[in-house]
């Protein structure tokens, strides 16, 4: 049987100091965190059509790269 | 638990080699400096008879016994596995079987890759207790290969993030300061390496994570030529995004393992067909009259300092070593960070897309945070990112006509510290320089170029053609061996 690795317990002398940062783990984001994360994330999935996507006629140009495009 | 040898182990007549002595074998404790030797040197010992696999892989785990509490490289520590794989590797060696380089090495894998047998948790709660019954592919190549596989590393849940800070299982630590992120998602892949935990550790890169760690721990790391290395039986995050490849402590080392791994693999339906390759030959062939491109894009006003600096005394050295070194500007890349993000969301929610159903509650904040956002996404904004792939694609490929390799910073800051990476501003810098080569397929290898005046590692990181995965190799060693950056050793206690 494999046993799990012993999990980290190391002592002060051998670990990097507790901080009161370190106390607080990874939270989940409030509403409005996330909602301005995602507008981040839709603006930024917009500026792809910068890279001429479409004419200035607005006809699509380009179509998707396949996905295994190295075959 | 391992068995030890003792003058009382019977090995049978004709297995033993001619110069084996058991009291000898049993009695003697290899020196620290062992644990940094090359692939080469180890290899070397082993067919010597200097040093037997057993007692190499038992002093790999008592060093990892001691110092993953430190650490938290490794999720899992095969210690039983491994010394039977260790004790059968010593047989074939002493029988005449050579299965090459790798035989009887101890190595390890980012907790992503399938092994029979033993719990594949892919850093995540949802998996904590699943065993597989058959190995990655990659898992089985390297078995075969004589490979003693020692534990499965530390990771960011399900590779879905860059700091390696795992609600279920720990963070993984940074060698050279334990305050700070090894970046990830394949931390504690490089923790491992860094820390003489073994001579090679399996990564997997969707966006920079096998980059991202090698550059912040000080190791080498290569994302292949998308579809050279097999993903089959490793969990995916990103199915036209994610690749998998070697970390390691020199570019000899990652050759010497990429030789194990490559090839077509008919499980993998991204596998290519690439005629199968020496990555370690022509690996000392130099790199007089290769055009050098520096993307000035990428060594602007938001890169640190210190890291414009290494990279750009790197390319010094690459010139005075006899390459052609010249800045280059692709304007495009500052549009580009949406391809990334809209395919490797998008395929990511759709890899989720049950377990968000049944399982919700079961994942860490911050990745669920990324997959409640990835659900989001629509399929035009998909399709946006893979049209802008097919832009990006051409104009690299056009860009490789005029330069050889391309040369970049892997990361554009130092490692933050554990509570640092948590903010957003960190998070998006990690991944900034990666993400793109992974949209493109292009193999990509960060070797260390520096180190900053807080003793962080530095990273450069080498770009070529699609399938020069063994010309960026010779590049990259070339400056490896000029430069000396891969001699160092963190003081992990």
């Amino acid at each position: 049987m494999e046993q799990a690795a012993t999990p980290p317990t190391a002592s002060p002398a051998t670990q990097a100091p507790m901080t009161a940062s370190d106390d607080n783990p990874i939270s989940a984001p409030t509403t409005d965190e996330f909602d301005a994360a995602h507008a981040t994330i839709r603006a930024t999935i917009e500026r792809l059509e910068g890279l001429g996507l479409n004419n200035e006629g607005g006809r699509a140009v380009v179509e998707p790269a396949s996905v295994f495009h190295w075959q | 638990m391992a068995r030890s040898l003792t003058p009382d182990t019977h090995i049978p007549q004709n297995l033993q080699p001619t110069t084996w002595n058991p009291a000898k074998e049993a009695r003697r404790v290899p020196d620290e400096s062992l644990h940094y030797q090359s692939i080469r040197e180890i290899g070397d010992r082993l067919r010597r008879r200097e040093l037997s696999a057993v007692e190499l892989t038992r002093a790999t785990l008592e060093r990892t016994e001691r110092l993953n509490g430190t650490l938290n490289a490794f999720i899992t520590i095969m210690a039983e596995k491994a010394m039977a794989q260790a004790e059968a590797a010593d047989a074939a060696l002493a029988a005449g079987t050579d299965l090459g380089p790798l035989h009887g090495v101890p190595i390890s894998l980012k907790d992503l890759y399938q092994t029979a047998g033993v719990r594949t948790t892919g850093g995540s709660k949802i998996l904590a207790d699943w065993v597989p019954d058959t190995d990655a592919t990659t898992t089985r190549l390297l078995n075969e290969a004589g490979a003693v596989v020692t534990g499965k590393n530390n990771l960011h849940e399900f590779a879905f993030g860059a700091t390696n800070e795992n609600p279920h299982y720990g963070p993984t630590r940074n060698p050279w300061n334990t305050a700070h992120i090894p970046g990830g998602s394949s931390g504690g892949s490089a923790a491992a390496v860094v820390a003489g935990l073994g001579w090679m550790s399996m990564g997997s890169d969707t966006g920079g994570s096998i980059r991202l760690p090698a550059a912040l721990c000080g190791a080498v790391g290569i994302k292949p030529t998308y579809g050279l290395v097999s993903r089959a039986g490793v969990l995916p995050l990103s199915w036209s995004q994610d690749h998998c490849g070697p970390l390691t402590r020199t570019v000899e080392d990652a050759a010497i393992s990429l030789n194990a791994v490559a090839g077509y693999d008919p499980a993998d339906p991204a596998s290519a067909k690439h005629p199968a390759q020496d990555y370690t030959a022509g690996l000392t062939g130099g790199v007089t009259g290769l055009r050098v491109g520096m993307l000035r894009e990428y060594l602007g006003a938001n890169v640190n300092p210190e890291i414009v600096a290494a990279v750009r005394a790197a390319a010094l050295a690459l010139e005075h070593l006899g390459a052609r070194t010249e800045e280059i500007s692709v304007p495009a890349v500052n549009q580009s960070d949406g391809a990334g993000m809209a395919i490797s969301y998008s395929e990511a929610a759709s890899i989720h897309e049950q377990w968000l159903r049944t399982n919700r509650d079961d994942y860490g904040a911050d990745v669920l945070d990324r997959l409640t956002h990835a659900e989001k996404l629509t399929a035009v904004q998909y399709l946006k990112g893979q049209r802008a792939r097919r832009v990006l694609v051409d104009r690299f490929i056009a860009l490789f006509n005029t330069i050889d390799v391309l040369v970049t910073p892997s990361c554009p800051i130092l490692a933050p510290t554990i509570p640092e990476s948590r903010g957003n501003a960190p998070r998006a810098q990690l991944l900034g320089f990666t993400r793109l080569f992974n949209v493109l397929g292009l193999p990509a290898v960060s070797v260390p170029c520096g180190v900053s005046a807080s003793g962080l590692p530095i990273g450069l990181q080498l770009i070529g053609r699609p399938f020069d995965d063994a010309g960026i190799l010779r590049a990259a060693y070339a400056y490896e061996q000029d430069a000396g950056w891969h001699t160092r050793r963190p003081a992990v206690q």
